[in-house]
């Protein structure tokens, strides 16, 4: 049943993927003042959303593994922080590769900017306590504490715009009067969108299922070094 | 055209190189656990 799940979800995201590659070059309009690079949008907006939905999941599930310490919390919240990390780390590599030939400018420290390269530095440093608690139960309080509290810098990321004068671009989603996008640009953005969403999905899943068999692999090894005490004591 | 195509390698790298780690991970995990439980 889950490998069946697994295959739709593979075609469903190679399909996706397929229409927002072929919608992006050839039925979004070219813009008229930033020309082709303004089409690194389509993939950094994607990514940074799906990375605060990303982050949003870890916020949940530790706040659950808090709750009940029930381990499969921990487990969900490890798989989002990860992805949500590697695509926090696009956001930063596509951003600067646009900001060069738009603003001149590999960086600048505005709000935004910082307070995403903040949020990238709060969830390495939640995968870091990881490697390095080596107790499991220390371990995974320790780090849901870090995803409920580290989840703040969220929101502040994605108001940063709206709140203070910075140089990254205004909201063109939901940016109130004067913003928006041209018909054929939204069309596209909201399909990147979904075929972002599905290739998060699909790499959450994965992360997941590791989990899963770590667990099954310790859970036979702790019982072959129990079998082999109670074979020494015999 | 450059800065577009640097930018959607670089996501498309990324994304390959951990899709394919966690495929590594995985099947190093369902081997431990095969292993384990051959009857020795």
């Amino acid at each position: 049943m889950a490998r069946t799940a697994s295959k739709v979800l593979d075609i469903a995201l190679l399909l996706a993927m397929g229409s927002a590659f072929a919608m992006i070059f050839f039925y979004a309009p070219i813009e008229s003042e930033m020309g082709i690079v303004q089409k690194i949008f389509y993939v950094h907006v994607p990514l940074a959303w799906n990375a605060f939905f990303g982050f949003a999941i870890v916020f949940f599930a530790s706040f659950r593994f808090l709750a009940t310490r029930d381990p499969k919390w921990d487990a969900r919240a490890l798989s989002a922080a990860e992805v949500g990390v590697l695509f926090t780390t696009l956001v930063l590599i596509t951003g600067p590769i646009w900001a060069k030939p738009v603003w001149g400018i590999w960086w600048t420290w505005d709000a935004r900017l910082t307070l995403t390269l903040v949020l990238w530095l709060i969830y390495v440093g939640y995968l870091m306590l990881r490697r390095y608690v080596e107790s499991p139960e220390r371990r995974a309080v320790l780090a849901a504490v870090v995803g409920v509290t580290g989840f703040i810098d969220v929101p502040l990321v994605y108001f940063a715009i709206r709140w203070w004068r910075t140089q990254h671009p205004q909201p063109v989603i939901a940016g109130g009067e004067g913003s928006g996008l041209d018909p054929r640009m939204a069309t596209t953005l909201w399909v990147c969108v979904a075929a972002f969403t599905l290739l998060f999905v699909a790499l959450y899943r994965r992360r997941l299922a590791i989990e899963g068999l770590r667990a099954h692999a310790e859970a036979l090894r702790d019982e072959a070094e129990a079998a082999h005490v109670e074979g020494a004591r015999s | 055209m450059t800065w577009l195509l640097a930018a959607y390698a670089a996501v498309v790298i990324a994304v390959a190189l951990y899709w394919v780690r966690l495929g590594r991970l995985r099947r190093a995990l369902a081997t431990e656990i095969e292993a384990a439980k051959r009857p020795r």
